[in-house]
């Protein structure tokens, strides 16, 4: 694995001081995916599109009329949006294979910007799955150690970051798909509140739970991308009344809640990490016990299943085949469950908002790890912790979900490595709307923890 | 034609089934809470100014 990794944040400075240039970027990148090509983080890559937008952006960069800081590096982009120079294909044989012709709004958002969309990202088939290890096109192997799986279902954008491929790429999240293989790969993964992010043009897995967020070195430049992210746009109507990214407040001192309980169990060792992580934090930290977990996942699960079907039906009828056998089961499971039993997951989605937001009182950051345990083992296909023993896909998902039923904005951040040398990741929930509050939060105890060593 | 579940798929589909209505079976909460679906028809009024 790489390691010193260029930033977007080092990029974006060393673009403005002319110590880089788009050309040497996108060459580099180029590189990098040859020398990684083990990890098999990449679906889709050409070298002409590439060098096509640098050599534009290097013009502009020379004329000193930049699009933007970011004019000029290159991001890559998970298989699941559309892309207007590459296929789509959500790594499915179930796809259709030409491109789309369209980008995605973020993509369009970034590509105004001067961004290099630089190639397509291995991907969990249709995001619905979190390992990475159901992909047309092969598993993702971990830079830390490539016997390890990425986590997904964004687990090739977490490993082109983490290789040191691009400094950021784009993923997306319905039950933790950027932030499982942000923490499994030792990077920093977003999240943004349901609401406040286009998510036209990122095929669906399930619409009220998707989200489409950023993957990258630092926690920065998290920051540097989210005003591409944030904001209303026409084409995807839960963004009605979005605000775009505003300045982030100032945060005075931080109160955290650090969530247990039954159904929230963890290893011994990513324990230790979080409870080490908070008390270097400085922050208040106030531990509270999580009810019903069992009953809120089923909600979520209810809710993913039903609406994942009603998306895929077409398909479903005319091209089942081409549907992994899993994907497929999947679909199946959610034709079965009934009108009854979605109204009932919804009302019990409403029970959990109201408790993380109200009946918990005031508090800046909800904590979790963002895995109970570090990256599985490729082949391992069940985890046992603290008295558990769930399958690897289970493990994987084992928190997350909570950030996408609830629609709270979420954020991992990289806080240690296991005995094995693989990262542990910390995820911190914000409340509704507030995505900048929970990047400030985030900031201040990232930055702590790093001066703490 | 769709070819038929196999034996492992109907048995996949049935422990997800079982786990999902064992959670929702028990839920309680606010008896007369609304379910959180969102509906927001000015949301789909694209012709209406901003």
């Amino acid at each position: 694995m790489s390691q010193n990794l260029d930033s977007l944040t080092d990029q974006i400075r060393d673009l403005a001081e002319g110590r880089q240039a788009p050309v040497s970027l996108a060459e580099r990148a180029l590189a990098r995916v040859q020398s990684h090509a083990e990890l098999n983080a990449f679906v889709a890559i050409d070298e002409e599109i590439v060098m096509t937008q640098a050599k534009a952006a290097q013009l502009r960069w020379q004329n000193g009329a930049p699009l933007s800081p970011i004019d000029g590096i290159p991001i890559a982009v998970k298989d699941n949006y559309l892309t207007r120079d590459y296929a789509t294909t959500a790594c499915s044989d179930a796809a259709p294979l030409e491109p789309a012709g369209v980008d995605a709004t973020v993509v369009a958002n970034l590509r105004a910007a001067g961004a290099v969309i630089f190639g397509k990202t291995n991907m969990h088939e249709w995001a619905y799955g979190a390992t990475n290890t159901t992909s047309n096109v092969g598993v993702t192997k971990n830079p830390h150690n490539p016997a390890h799986i990425t986590g997904g279902s964004s687990g090739g954008s977490g490993a082109a970051v983490a290789a040191g491929v691009v400094a950021a790429a784009l993923g997306s999240d319905t039950g933790g798909s950027v932030r499982i293989p942000s923490a499994a790969c030792g990077i920093y993964g977003f999240k943004p509140s349901y609401g406040r992010a286009s998510r036209h043009g990122v095929l669906p897995l399930s619409w009220s739970l998707d989200a489409p967020g950023p993957m990258a070195t630092e926690l920065q430049d998290i920051v540097h991308l989210m005003p591409y992210f944030l904001g209303a746009d026409p084409k995807d109507r839960s963004t009605a009344h979005a605000k775009p990214f505003g300045s982030l407040p100032d945060v005075g001192p931080l109160k955290l809640i650090n969530l247990t309980g039954a159904g929230l169990e963890r290893s011994a060792e990513v324990d230790g990490a979080v409870n080490a992580a908070l008390r270097q934090s400085a922050a208040q930290v106030e531990q509270r016990t999580l009810q019903d977990i069992d009953r809120y996942f089923a909600a979520w699960e209810a809710i993913l299943h039903c609406e994942a079907s009603a998306y895929h039906q077409p398909l479903l009828q005319t091209r089942a085949e081409g549907f992994s056998p899993v994907t497929r089961a999947h679909l199946e499971a959610g034709t079965r469950l009934t009108g009854v039993e979605l109204l009932t997951a919804q009302k019990l989605r409403g029970d959990l908002i109201r408790y993380l937001t109200t009946d918990l009182g005031d508090w800046d950051a909800l904590v979790l790890p963002t895995l109970p345990v570090p990256a599985p083992a490729h082949g391992e296909d069940w985890q046992e912790f603290g008295n558990r023993r769930v399958t690897t896909q289970d493990s994987m998902t084992w928190f997350c979900w909570l950030g996408n039923l609830s629609g709270l904005p979420c954020v991992t951040l990289p806080i240690a490595k296991s005995s094995k040398g693989l990262p542990i990741g910390m995820m911190l929930m914000g409340r509704p709307g507030a995505d900048e509050a929970l990047l400030a939060a985030a900031l201040r105890i990232d930055h702590t923890l790093k001066s703490k060593g | 034609m769709t070819k038929s579940l196999t034996e492992d798929q109907e048995k996949r589909i049935a422990a997800t089934l079982k786990r999902i209505r064992a959670g929702l079976s028990g839920a309680a909460g606010d008896h007369f809470g609304e379910p959180s679906h969102l509906f927001d028809p000015e949301a789909h009024d694209v012709a209406k100014p901003r």
